[in-house]
């Protein structure tokens, strides 16, 4: 489920396009696909990467936005973070210096290409003392680790985003991994009485049960965050050409290309709510093929959600809620 | 953007934000977050990744999109 590889061309082009459309907003497509050379068709794809384009920790304000009116005239809108003049604090320079390390140390990485000498001299305008970098880690991390190595048996409360629930759990976690941005911990979970996958950022509390247990040697193997299980129901859906990320996203057992530019993809579900949140978030550029019954639920949920925005005690309209107390927080402007 | 937010819900909400937002914390546990929106897109899978525990509150036209939207999903397929 590697994410679409990205031309160097494509991303030079976007890169001119963007700051470009930034500083002529308004300008017809047919002008911008002109002006740097490439189809319209070339122009909207450009266009829908551009919407994927943030910052952490991508919030709806942490996103470039893309506007296209009736006349198909773009605007472009810059969030925040990308009208300010790139000056890093010392923590980002920091930051900077030790994903770039840890770039050149990929093997087949040049170590005296321009990336290398570009470090060289960010290390010099930072001025470091000899210091240890650390990274941020989830709470319970350490502990999990600690009842790896040691092949003991311990009890997490463990919410569940599918599932959206917080339960107690007992587990016998194996190799703690990092992946996709995220500490994970395939376990043998005793409540489900099988092997699952827990992200340790989720885990709310670790108790020590005391017992050990025999490290097994079917635990999954590390990197693969979800693996599909083969009763796991499938669905089979028709994404419009606007939302065929999803094929890239999320594992797929088969992807088809329809003639409307458009994929038609089979998807394995563990848990129904995550089906039915994914689906819910496509909307109308989605269509549930098969099994109807998933159709059924994600009206459902839409109903649900719905309800809350009709009845009586709904907080539409000025004032809201009654506030108590207030946390304000703002960008440092570095 | 306004949003109210479930006490369940507040913390992964708030969690799941950067920095530049408002909370104003009810005695409930319940939460109004104001938050920027630069990309309605990603701010409608935001406020739909948390169903019924988040509401659109403020302005009416972002508010009536998210119910439009929700509409759309609502007539894929008749109540059961």
């Amino acid at each position: 489920m590697s994410p679409r590889p990205v031309a160097g061309a494509e991303i030079e082009r976007i890169l001119a396009l963007v700051p470009w459309i930034v500083a002529h907003p308004g300008t017809s497509k047919q002008d911008i696909a002109q002006r740097f050379g490439i189809t319209l068709a070339q122009l909207d794809d450009d266009l829908a990467l551009v919407l994927m384009i943030g910052v952490p920790p991508y919030s709806p304000g942490d996103y470039l936005d893309v506007e296209e009116d009736d006349d198909e005239r773009v605007t472009i809108r810059l969030a925040e973070h990308f009208r300010r003049p790139l000056q890093l604090t010392p923590a980002e320079g920091l930051a900077l210096l030790a994903a770039g390390r840890a770039l050149l140390a990929v093997p087949g990485s040049d170590p005296t290409g321009p990336l290398a000498t570009a470090l060289d001299k960010l290390e010099g305008a930072l001025d470091l003392p000899d210091l240890v970098v650390e990274v941020g880690e989830p709470e319970f991390l350490g502990a999990v680790r600690e009842a790896a190595t040691h092949h003991e048996r311990i009890e997490i409360d463990y919410w569940s985003a599918g599932r959206d629930e917080l339960t107690t759990r007992e587990i016998e976690p194996g190799m703690v991994f990092f992946a996709l941005g995220a500490w994970y911990v395939p376990a043998y979970c005793h409540r489900a009485r099988a092997e699952r996958m827990f992200r340790v950022d989720r885990i709310r509390g670790v108790r020590r049960t005391g017992s050990t247990f025999e490290q097994g040697p079917t635990l999954a193997e590390a990197g693969e965050v979800y693996s599909p299980r083969p009763d796991d129901p499938r669905v089979r859906l028709h994404l419009s050409p606007a939302v065929v990320w999803v094929a890239e996203a999320y594992p797929t057992e088969s992807v088809t290309e329809l003639a409307d530019g458009g994929l038609e993809v089979v998807l394995a579900v563990s848990e129904p709510a995550w089906l039915e949140r994914l689906l819910l978030q496509l909307g109308p550029e989605a269509r549930v093929v098969d099994p109807p019954e998933a159709a059924r639920h994600v009206a459902d949920t839409a109903r649900r959600v719905l309800e809350r925005y009709t009845r009586g005690d709904s907080v539409a309209g000025p004032g809201g809620r009654r506030g108590t107390r207030t946390r304000t927080g703002t960008r440092d402007g570095a | 953007v306004r949003l109210a937010v479930d006490a369940d819900a507040r913390e992964r909400v708030v969690g799941r934000l950067s920095s530049d937002v408002t909370v104003t914390d009810a005695a409930d546990g319940s939460a109004i977050v104001d938050i920027p929106v630069t990309n309605r897109a990603a701010f409608r899978s935001l406020v739909l990744g948390f169903g019924e525990h988040v509401e659109v509150a403020e302005p009416p036209e972002v508010r009536a999109e998210i119910v439009g939207w929700l509409e759309q999903c609502a007539a894929g397929a008749p109540p059961r």
